[in-house]
């Protein structure tokens, strides 16, 4: 996963282990949070979620999920 | 869109879950004239544009020019036998705002249905509020039943648009 932020001065570019971000542990532990702020979401519904999330990675590597344009020309931009 | 026909083309095959030597094949050329044409070193002969074109499902002009159709596909219902599984299809939400702000969201529709599972909203998914009052369960209910296209446009007095469409 890899997010792009562009405006006139800044251009960052953070490249984001995927694999690291959506897993097991991770489902586990949001899990945990969500439940301590009263939304109940089961660690299996969110690991349903990880792999079609993975299976779509592999399905279309570099996939733009999000691109947003300011209209002073910022651009924000999230891909898998 | 890509900036190159090379690389146009490789997404574009990609995006059709193609490999190279499927292409060539198709195409009656070789797997190395394929790679030649992705990375740009060379361009695929004019006469196999149309039919490059329609393998990757895109118009010649869009495949050379990289600039998409400015009109959104129209609402179409398909057949079963030509409806595509749920998980290899995508939902696009477009929101151009009256100030010049440009929103794109690409989603996989096999990642909305289980987020719908559960329980989020579309508001959730995009982050504004003018998608308040759209279900995300009725679009997907649509889709299923073969619908896909341009499913919603709704312009609002101040100018912005937002269109959802699944392909």
């Amino acid at each position: 996963m890899r997010i792009i932020v562009r405006d006139k001065d800044t251009h960052l570019n953070l490249p984001i282990p995927t694999r690291l971000v959506f897993n097991g542990l991770t489902a586990g532990l949001l899990c945990w949070g969500l439940e301590k702020h009263g939304t109940h979401v089961s660690r299996k519904q969110l690991m349903v979620f990880v792999k079609e999330l993975h299976r779509f990675r592999r399905r279309h590597p570099k996939w733009t999920l999000v691109e947003v344009e300011g209209h002073e020309g910022e651009q924000v931009k999230i891909t898998l | 869109m890509e900036t190159t026909l090379g690389k146009r083309i490789a997404a574009l095959r990609r995006d059709k879950g193609l490999k190279q030597d499927e292409l060539a094949q198709q195409l009656g050329v070789t797997p190395q004239a394929v790679s030649k044409w992705e990375n740009d070193q060379t361009c695929p002969d004019i006469t196999l544009l149309p039919q490059l074109a329609q393998i990757l499902g895109v118009s010649v002009d869009e495949l050379l020019s990289g600039k998409a159709e400015p009109e959104a596909p129209a609402v179409r219902v398909l057949p079963a036998e030509q409806r595509k599984d749920l998980k290899d299809m995508v939902l696009r939400i477009v929101v151009d705002s009256a100030e010049g702000d440009k929103v794109r969201v690409n989603l996989p529709l096999g990642l909305v249905e289980v987020a719908l599972d559960m329980g989020m909203d579309v508001s959730q998914f995009t982050g504004t509020d003018a998608l308040k009052g759209i279900d995300l369960g009725k679009i997907l209910e649509l889709v299923r039943c073969g619908s896909v296209g341009n499913l919603v446009e709704v312009e609002s007095a101040e100018g912005d648009i937002v269109r959802i469409f699944v392909e």
